[in-house]
């Protein structure tokens, strides 16, 4: 037994017993499929590029974003040996690891909307335009949020230079369509829960995410309680990438180095009503993928 | 979670040795590390057996001599650990099997992978670098054993267990553009509860401990040149386990900026970025980027015994053989000297290791080791040569560490996800210091 499913455990066992903790197991998660599609921007070789991001109205999630507020950052990552297509593939199974590049690059916006590609720097060196931008090698753009490297990503697109082209400007587009997910939520099983508690939830039995991939329980570091008061199952599982923006309330905790959480501690969160429909996720800010880890379906009943 | 017991235990010749109050604590700083303490009604000296089963397989530091003691165990998050406690005697004093657990690792740390299968006895104390800055402790296995998340917004590059066996100590600094006027030591608990700092400005690159707990660091040193401009040298200073600091070496006892000239100076001039120490010799061993070259210096006298590579050099790659370029770690050996080279490669990095012949002015180059497909390691890069011949390779801006036999055909590989990379790599048979 983990330490923090016998704490949790200890919590519940206070409250009402041991077994009113609620253990999370990979029947009760969802799964999903698909791919990733990222744009890609053909330049010219071994020559300066003016990127644009004044155009960029909403994220790869779809969701709406203002360039000169939430655009904090411009990366530009090279991989010297993976295609355009194994990138998207690694996108999608949130397995690209640091090996896999030779070269990366950022700049902070500081609400500006354009930068020339030289701009871009790490520890103070620019990437040398002439000598590291050119044909052998996939160059993948990342525009984010925040300016911690490799978190808050909003929109991603591939530069390509290309040999004969002779485009020395990008003007990027809004993120909407590069995921195409199609998630299962009806085929879970869902979790009874008491409408006035305990709510002691325990995680550290799950083994996959939703994608079937191991789960790597450190990586869970948010957890989302949502309650959709007129949206069936059918509604939210076509939305399940904004369950948070879809909600009628939702309820949230930043988690770190624990595999329970009492939705006690959720401020502002009362109680569970027996109506519409309830959804538990957890999720991975550091993640490649933005979907959920595990999202799952509460029932609420005395 | 605590467990107390007392147990009685009869049968060592030289009488018998009661261990009481036998207690184990989950750190709540560094979730991987229990503290296991316990008394006895006489002084003596313990240790602490754990594992993941009642075989155990590893153990503590022995503790010092008394009648209340504490050790570290250091596992995988998410473990149930087997323990317990030992007292060394003509027959060893034991309790019975006890059993504690470790918690799950910050969600900013990495998932790490390996290749290959997991080695028991090899443990690696590095920093992360990247999404985040902790200086940590890996197992064989590729499990973070310990960690530590610094956000003081500096670079950590080395991290290193601590001679006493109770804390790690890393070097808070940059080296990018200006060095840190707020660079520092820092020295953390094994188990977390206590930081200390020792504020030294403009730390570089490196720093060892001496087996008397001295500090031998580098720092950048500031120098006006002839021609009034500032010329960015290096020194190593030492810090006494009283906090006396002294400069024990500067790169001008060596080297002239008007005779040794290099072509870069972005980073100024010999732009150290490597520290070693011999104990038996008393020697430290300064690597310099600039320079291309790596200076085997007197600790006494501060004079250079030799300097070999290319600028400064008066030993030099044999001619019309394989040199180095731009290296960073590198680890002096009996009869030869192992460097991590950045650029000497062909568009590559790699390790390369070349004889050292007494009295001669050219040392040849007698093994490399490149991987297929290439991995250029543009800063940093570390390389350690273990006892059956292995070597281990850790390219520190691509995230990986490869363990590679003789031959040079690679038995173990370990990598990190998009985002971290690693510093450079103390390897140690146990997650503790040798």
């Amino acid at each position: 037994m983990s330490p923090f499913r016998f704490a949790a455990c200890v919590l519940a066992v206070t409250l009402t017993g041991c077994d009113k903790v609620i253990v999370l197991e990979d029947g009760n998660n969802y799964s999903y499929s698909g791919d990733v599609t990222i744009p890609a921007y053909l330049t010219a070789p071994a020559t300066d590029v003016e990127l644009c991001w004044d155009q960029v109205l909403n994220d790869i999630q779809c969701h709406d974003l203002e360039p000169t507020e939430d655009i904090n950052l411009v990366s530009l990552i090279r991989f010297p040996y993976l295609t355009e297509e194994d990138v998207e593939y690694k996108v999608s199974n949130d397995s690209l690891q640091q090996v896999d590049q030779d070269g990366y690059v950022e700049l902070e916006t500081k609400g500006g909307t354009c930068a020339s590609l030289s701009e871009l720097s790490f520890f103070g060196t620019p990437i040398d335009v002439p000598n590291e931008y050119n044909a052998d090698s996939t160059y993948l753009l990342t525009i984010s949020t925040g300016t911690t490297t490799g978190l808050g990503t909003r929109v991603m697109a591939f530069l390509s230079p290309t040999e004969g082209e002779e485009n020395t400007a990008v003007e990027l587009e809004s993120g909407c369509g590069v995921l195409d997910f199609e998630g299962d939520i009806e085929s879970l099983t869902s979790i009874p829960v008491k409408l006035n508690g305990p709510w002691v939830f325990d995680w550290s039995a799950l083994t996959v995410n939703g994608l079937g991939n191991t789960l790597n329980l450190a990586n869970v570091d948010g957890l989302l309680l949502g309650y959709y008061a007129g949206a069936s199952i059918q509604d939210l599982q076509e939305q399940f990438l904004d369950l948070e923006l879809i909600a009628d309330n939702t309820w949230s905790a930043s988690l770190s180095g624990t595999t329970g959480f009492d939705l006690a501690e959720l401020p502002d969160f009362t109680g569970f009503t027996a109506d519409g429909t309830w959804i538990l996720g957890l999720t991975c800010s550091t993640c490649a993928n933005p979907a959920p880890l595990f999202l799952t379906v509460l029932e609420p009943s005395e | 979670m605590s467990i107390a017991l007392s147990i009685l235990l009869l049968g060592c010749k030289s009488g018998p040795v009661t261990i009481n109050d036998v207690s184990a604590e989950t750190s709540t700083q560094v979730v991987t590390a229990i503290n296991v303490s316990w008394t006895t009604e006489e002084a003596s000296s313990g240790y602490v057996e754990f594992g993941l089963t009642e075989e155990y397989g590893e153990q503590t530091p022995m503790t010092a001599s008394g009648t209340s003691h504490t050790a570290t165990i250091l596992m995988p998050q998410d473990s149930e650990v087997h323990y317990r406690v030992v007292i060394p005697g003509e027959e060893d004093s034991t309790t019975s099997d006890n059993v504690a657990s470790t918690g799950i690792l910050p969600s900013n740390l990495p998932l790490l992978t390996i290749t290959g299968d997991a080695i028991s006895d090899q443990f690696m104390a590095l920093p992360i670098l990247g999404s985040v800055t902790a200086p940590v402790i890996i197992d064989g296995a590729g499990n973070i054993r310990w960690y530590h998340i610094d956000d003081r917004g500096l670079d950590v590059y080395r991290a290193l267990p601590s001679v006493d066996g109770e804390s790690v100590l890393y070097n808070a600094a940059s080296v990018s553009g200006d060095p840190a006027a707020d660079s520092m030591i820092v020295r953390v608990a094994l188990d977390g509860s206590w930081e200390e700092t020792i504020e030294i400005p403009l730390l570089a690159h490196d720093f060892v401990e001496h087996p008397d707990g001295t500090l031998g660091v580098m720092v950048t040193e500031f120098r006006t040149g002839s021609d009034e401009k500032e010329v960015r040298g290096d020194a190593i200073v030492e810090v006494a386990p009283d906090g006396t600091l002294t400069t024990v070496w500067s790169a001008w006892d060596c080297f002239d900026p008007e005779i040794d000239q290099v072509d870069e100076t972005e980073e100024g001039w010999t732009f150290g970025n490597a520290l070693d120490y011999d104990p038996d010799e008393d020697v430290y061993y300064q690597g310099m980027r600039n320079f291309s070259s790596i200076a085997k210096i007197d600790r006494a006298t501060g004079t250079c015994e030799w300097v070999f590579g290319s600028i400064g050099a008066d030993i030099e790659p044999a001619s019309g053989r394989s040199t180095f370029l731009h290296q960073h770690q590198f680890q002096v050996l009996d009869d030869s000297i192992l460097i991590f080279d950045n650029d000497g490669g062909l568009s590559t990095s790699r390790a390369i290791e070349f004889s050292m012949d007494d009295g001669a002015v050219e040392w040849e180059d007698i093994w490399s080791y490149e991987p297929d497909p290439s991995i250029y390691t543009f800063v940093l890069g570390d390389v350690n040569r273990f006892d059956n011949g292995d070597t281990l390779i850790t390219w520190s801006v691509s995230g990986q560490i490869d363990r590679v036999d003789s031959s040079g055909v690679p038995n173990w590989t370990l990598n990190s996800a998009l985002g971290y990379a690693f510093g450079f790599n103390t390897a140690m048979s146990t997650p503790y210091a040798e």
